[in-house]
């Protein structure tokens, strides 16, 4: 584990019960991930790749081996540790956005940043900086259900960026939108890769999946390969699956 | 906190119904407290303001049960030896008023006239039983000892002879059926209950002359006692029944009656009123607390996501567990702000019914509104508990 290294995985094993069955999700996983590096974890699904997130996320703690996140174990954390490295390390994007309905566009931009004892003018401040940086500062006060899906994207992405975390964790992130909006969205990872934050992308989309820096496969809960993407590759695809703008961004 | 009160609001907002319906429990609860406290102590209040303080050393003696029915081998007549008697054995007595009554016809000379029972009364009678003259004067002693002609009438008895008011100093005639004597309007008495005495449809003449002209050697139709201490009224109401009792070896023979212990049958029927409100207060707490429980385990299990996807954003366990208090709580605030309303609004109107003058207990008011609060912190406590428990991955999953 390099001086760097922001994820770390060693000898990852998840094994759930299920009734009598145990299933085993992670068979030993390993990987480290740099600060500053745009990752995208792919494959199918049944794979494992949903639960590597729930690791790497801080949703979940391994059975067995070690995930350190920041330089943290986490096997060891109480849920009390693990919702604050989870609220000051990462920033979840989700497929389905998971807004919260009943709250205004900024009001759910700002909940990361409530859960982090930040006092309400400098959240405003922080909500309406992040959500201008998506392009919707003229959205501060709708209802996610008064936007369309890749406005809700946006707004889950300003969300996860407003409290500034070292890892930007997205699930799908364009998977229910359409290929303009994703590509879009893809852009928009892109250019917070550029600031030096870490995002890693979780995808059983190819297109998408090496549309990163270095794509890690997963198959049957082991790493099938963990590569950098042949650029010329990863070039062709963003031209022909992604769009000119992905490819100039 | 504050937020989490905010967000606890807009969800209720969200579900009027329900979130109303949930809260009957409470509403009803809290409302019958606010009741029972109320009635409570706005009929205690007007008991006491009625009769006032007036009343509460006085005794009346009367013909007990047996006697009236003639059915008393021993021969008991308030004579003035049983005067006498009644002072030497039982202790603590002020005064003691024997008081005669005969069943008359008022008349003025023009006719109009009015059918009242009229008292004998013994001189500052009507001063210890509280009543107060609107107009006139006393007897003085004199006019007891010369049973003077003079008359002091109740205020409905003067106002049916007298409907201008001019009575005072008017002639009278009082037809008692045998004989016919004619009367000076000496005072008009205040509208008032005062004490043992109804003073209103009454009229009274001195006992002097009662004995002058009708009987010399009377024995008094019922008696008023006045005490030394009014706390010892009720011990000295059984004193004296025990006294009868034991030299006439009969029961019933004379009937003892006070204000002190006819308030204290009040208090004792408005205790038993109470304690029967109070049980379906509780009862009605209880269901509504457990109403909601109820909600609060259904928010929860709806809200799932919601929980997932705070706890992804970095709620800590503690945090939603807070969350969800915080809004049970409030949901049982609200309940118990509308179950105070409902309750002062019932009792202003019950009080309005029985004539009773509206007294509020504030102190009860905040207990209820402190213990609705409570109510929602403990049946709360498990559903939020339950949420704060939630798996994340679990939580985040559900649909």
């Amino acid at each position: 584990m390099g001086q760097n290294t922001i994820i770390s995985l060693a000898d990852v094993r998840k094994i759930y019960i299920m009734g009598e069955t145990e299933v085993h999700a992670l068979r030993g996983v390993a990987f480290d991930i740099e600060q500053g590096e745009l990752v995208s974890i792919m494959g199918p699904s049944g794979s494992g790749k949903s639960t590597c997130m729930n690791m790497i996320g801080c949703l979940d703690r391994p059975t067995s081996g070690d995930v350190a996140i920041n330089g943290k174990l986490t096997a060891q954390m109480t849920e009390k540790e693990l919702a604050h490295l989870r609220n000051e390390t990462v920033g979840f994007v989700f497929q389905q956005y998971h807004l919260l309905t009943n709250m205004t566009v900024s009001e759910n931009v700002m909940l990361p940043l409530r859960y982090q004892g930040i006092s309400v003018p400098e959240r405003k401040e922080r909500a309406e900086a992040a959500l201008r940086l998506v392009g919707l500062e003229d959205r501060l006060n709708h209802r996610p259900s008064e936007l369309s899906g890749g406005q809700k994207q946006r707004v889950a992405i300003a969300r996860a960026t407003a409290s500034r975390p070292k890892i930007i964790l997205a699930d799908e992130p364009t998977g229910a939108l359409d290929s303009e909006t994703g590509r879009n969205v893809m852009k928009l990872f892109r250019e917070i890769n550029k600031t030096g934050t870490t995002v890693v992308l979780i995808t059983h989309d190819p297109g998408i999946g090496h549309s990163a820096d270095r794509c890690i496969n997963i198959f049957d809960g082991k790493i099938s390969s963990d590569e950098r993407t042949d650029k010329t590759l990863a070039a062709h695809l963003d031209e022909e699956s992604l769009g000119k703008e992905a490819c100039n961004v | 906190m504050f937020e989490d009160l905010l967000n606890a609001l807009k969800n209720f907002g969200q579900n009027r119904v329900r979130t109303f319906l949930s809260l009957l429990g409470i509403i009803i609860g809290v409302g019958s407290v606010i009741i029972i406290t109320t009635l409570g102590y706005s009929a205690t209040q007007s008991v006491t303001s009625t009769f006032g303080d007036s009343g509460l050393d006085q005794l009346q003696i009367s013909e007990g049960f047996m006697s009236r029915q003639g059915q008393s081998a021993y021969d008991l007549s308030f004579d003035e030896d049983f005067r006498e008697d009644l002072w030497d054995n039982i202790d603590g007595l002020d005064t003691i008023y024997y008081v005669n009554n005969v069943s008359s016809t008022l008349r003025l000379t023009e006719g109009s006239e009015a059918s009242v029972t009229v008292s004998g009364i013994e001189h500052n009678y009507l001063e210890s039983a509280g009543a107060e003259l609107m107009e006139g004067e006393w007897f003085s002693v004199s006019d007891d000892y010369m049973g003077a002609q003079k008359i002091i009438l109740g205020y409905d008895t003067a106002d049916s002879l007298f409907p201008n008011g001019d009575g005072l100093g008017q002639k009278i005639i009082v037809d008692t059926g045998e004989y016919t004597y004619g009367f000076t309007v000496a005072g008009i008495l205040e509208d008032k209950d005062s004490g043992m005495v109804d003073t209103s449809e009454a009229a009274y003449f001195p006992r002097g002359f009662y004995i002058k002209k009708i009987n010399a050697n009377p024995e008094a139709d019922s008696i008023l006692v006045q005490v030394l201490d009014q706390n010892e009224t009720s011990d000295t109401e059984d004193e004296i029944t025990d006294w009868v009792e034991s030299f006439s070896g009969e029961e019933d023979l004379v009937s003892v009656r006070s204000m002190a212990s006819m308030l204290e049958k009040v208090d004792e029927t408005l205790s038993t009123i109470s304690l029967l409100l109070a049980s379906v207060a509780g009862i009605s707490l209880l269901v509504g607390g457990i109403g909601i429980m109820n909600i609060m385990i259904v928010t929860v299990t709806e809200r799932r996501k919601e929980i997932g996807i705070r706890k992804a954003l970095g709620a800590t366990p503690s945090a939603i567990k807070s969350q969800f208090l915080v809004e049970a709580a409030a949901i049982t605030i609200i309940g118990g702000t509308i179950g105070i309303i409902v309750g002062i609004i019932i009792s202003v109107i019950a009080t309005y019914i029985m004539n009773w003058s509206f007294n509020i207990q504030w102190s009860a008011v905040l207990f209820s509104f402190a213990f609705s609060a409570l109510v929602g912190l403990f049946f709360g406590y498990n559903p939020a508990a339950r949420a704060a428990r939630l798996d994340p991955v679990d939580a985040l999953a559900s649909e």
